[in-house]
């Protein structure tokens, strides 16, 4: 009964595909970003309010034909008659009787707010013009959707409501959340979110994962189809969006979320214990995390340390710098959990699509952010900022095992650089009489590949590695992470990716300091084998991975690890490469295609 | 008295681009002050002569052939001045 009705409120069910970052599923309604940010209140008028809330459709609809006048005498005056006339067909919009009549039946009739009545059929208009295959008349859905935008303020008025202010359960879509949006999520209210763009390693994925709540990013153009209100499901396990879902698939889906979260619960025993191959291979799987409450969620899940902390989310979404106290805070909350257990703290990674409100001063429009001045580029350029951190990083490592990492290290110059940065810092906190550890270990990401085709001369310098698939693969293939445009050509199985990998893997064994994968690629099941096989002991993973990983390294042996990695080594194909390791998943992993498969 | 009689004729769209958006604004402003109905029919699909969404929907190419069907006081007049105005080849700018 609900679904019919849903079925003829919101037009057939639609489902679109995207990349799933983020596991789970998600069923809510619709809150739509980037529409001025303007949540359209979904609810339903009463019997007797029905007569006010035309009278304030009727208002609104005279606020905006207003403001239309006004802008068409300007125009007039400035610009001549000829673009008056867009105007005065834009007031021939708001003014047009089916136009009133309509929004007024389902406020009448289906008792829907006028918000929610005006999108419905301003966007029926617009989606109709869209489809009348006249590119000119398809083109001027523009126009209904900026005529629905100025109906919108105008109904809404005080009542516009904000993310942050959320009340309920909704699911959030928007073109594009950036990371610092996505860390302002609350996720007691924000159920899982879609974007029409983004890749699967961009930080706003990796910060969904971080939300534990089920995410698609790279979906493409969908936001037109959709009010704001309708149902949504969200299977972040297969990429998956689907609009206004029938009976059926709401129930199917359903099932899907109770199974999901069952099978969850029961997975999380296998984080517990340290992980070890069938020969005996001890095994370290550490957690990333991006905000010191994360910390928490990672020792639940049977994380052996943290072995990559993304400092920069500290800075995200604040509008004012941070203190050495803000760090050093930050840092301790994390170490209450992991008192005795190693953590990596990594220095600030600003820049590209990580830009704090309080430092956009430094950037610029920058067309080409990835290959600009970011991460330790930033930090030895503003050597205040970085030693405000080091200070709190050494400061904090009296009271565990912290230790420190730079990223995006492409030199040893630059390296060098950094280390003479964190010395001054042990003088000054020696000179000022305040406790600290001088001895903590000193690494680097390795994300270039300039640093990874060095990495014989690094492992002479550095205490430890940590390799950063991400930014590797996107600066070996030169494909933008975010981008969907390329996102065919980042390829965590092209072999010349694997090659960098491995050749880190071995100047690390030959200088014997340690060495772990940070990136993506050490979260995904299909590379476990592989890594073991070449060599790596110690992993990185988000705090979701923890239990799966070492379920899975508890099922195979160094030997059997080293056979595959060898076959992988024969293949040049990246695509070879994955659906080879796919297959040997499945092999690995029996029971989980059984699950899946039902 | 037989302005409350439906009357009917046809026309031939003249103007260039067809029934766009300054098209359609031109008929409505005409439309403007008169009670009555007017109804354009182009292919199958029909468009209150009123309602910009309506006549943009209609989607009319150039040259096609539109009936046009009034009905109220005044009939005769309106349909005078619609024919005229779609029977040009370019929108008056006033």
């Amino acid at each position: 009964m609900c679904s019919k009705l849903l079925s003829t409120e919101w037009g057939p069910m639609q489902i679109r595909s995207g990349i799933a970052v983020s596991p789970g599923v998600a069923i809510g309604p619709a809150f739509m970003l980037g529409v001025e940010d303007f949540r359209i209140p979904d609810d339903t008028v009463s019997v007797d309010a029905v007569e006010s809330e035309i009278i304030r459709l009727r208002c609104a609809l005279e606020n905006v034909a207003s403001e239309i006048s006004a802008n068409e005498a300007l125009a007039s005056k400035h610009l001549g008659k000829e673009y008056a006339a867009i105007f005065a067909a834009h007031q021939q919009f708001v003014r047009d009787p089916k136009l009133l009549e309509k929004i007024e039946s389902l406020i009448q009739n289906q008792h829907q707010t006028p918000e929610h009545a005006a999108s419905q059929v301003l966007r029926k208009y617009a989606k109709e013009l869209q489809n009348l295959g006249d590119k000119y008349l398809a083109e001027r859905a523009v126009d209904i959707f900026d005529l629905e935008r100025s109906l919108l303020r105008h109904l809404l008025g005080e009542q516009r409501e904000e993310l942050s202010h959320l009340k309920a359960p909704v699911i959030v879509l928007a073109h594009n959340l950036t990371p610092s949006e996505t860390a302002g999520l609350n996720p007691k209210f924000v159920q899982g979110f879609v974007t029409e763009v983004g890749g699967s390693t961009s930080h706003t994925a990796i910060l969904a994962g971080a939300l534990e709540i089920p995410a698609i990013v790279g979906v493409g153009d969908f936001l037109t189809d959709i009010s704001g209100g309708e149902m949504i499901i969200i299977d972040g396990n297969e990429g998956r969006l689907i609009i206004a879902p029938d009976e059926e698939t709401q129930q199917k889906y359903q099932l899907v979320q109770q199974r999901f979260r069952s099978e969850h619960q029961a997975r999380q025993k296998y984080g517990l214990g340290r992980a070890q191959t069938l020969d005996n291979v001890d095994i370290e799987v550490c957690g990333n995390i991006e905000f010191p409450e994360e910390a928490k969620s990672c020792k639940k899940r049977g994380a052996d340390g943290i072995g990559l902390y993304r400092t920069e989310f500290l800075y995200l979404g604040a509008l004012k710098e941070r203190t050495e106290e803000d760090h050093y805070e930050a840092y301790l909350e994390v170490l209450k959990r992991f008192p005795d257990e190693p953590v990596t703290i990594r220095t600030l990674d600003v820049g590209a699509d990580k830009i704090p409100d309080a430092m956009m001063h430094v950037y610029g429009d920058k067309s080409n952010p990835e290959l600009g001045l970011r991460s330790i580029r930033v930090s030895l350029e503003y050597t205040d900022l970085f030693k405000t951190q080091l200070r709190a990083i050494l400061r904090a490592a009296v009271h565990g095992r912290i230790r420190v990492m730079f990223p995006l290290i492409s030199s040893l110059s630059e390296f060098r650089q950094a280390k003479m940065v964190l010395r001054d810092v042990c003088e000054d906190l020696e000179d000022q009489n305040i406790e600290f550890n001088p001895d903590i270990p000193v690494g680097m990401m390795v994300e270039v590949p300039s640093a990874a085709l060095m990495a014989e001369e690094f492992a002479r310098e550095v205490d430890f590695f940590s390799i950063g698939t991400n930014d590797l693969i996107q600066y070996t293939l030169a494909a933008d992470r975010s981008d969907p445009a390329v996102s065919k050509y980042y390829n965590a199985s092209d072999p010349s990716v694997l090659f960098l990998v491995r050749r880190v893997l071995r100047a690390a064994q030959a200088a014997d300091i340690p060495v772990s994968v940070c990136g993506q690629m050490s979260s995904d099941p299909k590379f476990l084998p592989l890594l073991l096989g070449m060599g790596l002991r110690q992993f990185s993973v988000t705090p979701q991975a923890v239990a799966p990983i070492k379920q899975l390294i508890r099922k195979v042996s160094i030997e059997e690890c080293k056979e595959l990695a060898k076959r992988v080594y024969e293949l040049d194909l990246a695509r070879d490469i994955e659906n080879f390791l796919r297959a040997e998943l499945k092999r690995f992993l029996p029971e989980e295609n059984e699950n899946r498969r039902n | 008295m037989s302005d409350s009689q439906p009357i009917q004729r046809t026309v031939r769209l003249k103007i260039v681009q067809g029934l766009h958006i300054r098209a359609c604004s031109g008929v409505v402003a005409i439309m403007d002050g008169f009670e009555g109905r007017v109804q354009i029919h182009y292919g199958n699909k029909s468009a209150d002569a009123s309602s910009m969404f309506d006549l943009m929907l209609l989607a009319a190419l150039p040259n096609s052939e539109l009936s046009l069907e009034a009905e109220g006081e005044g009939s005769e007049l309106i349909l005078d001045q619609i024919e005229d105005f779609l029977s040009h080849p370019s929108v008056p700018q006033d």
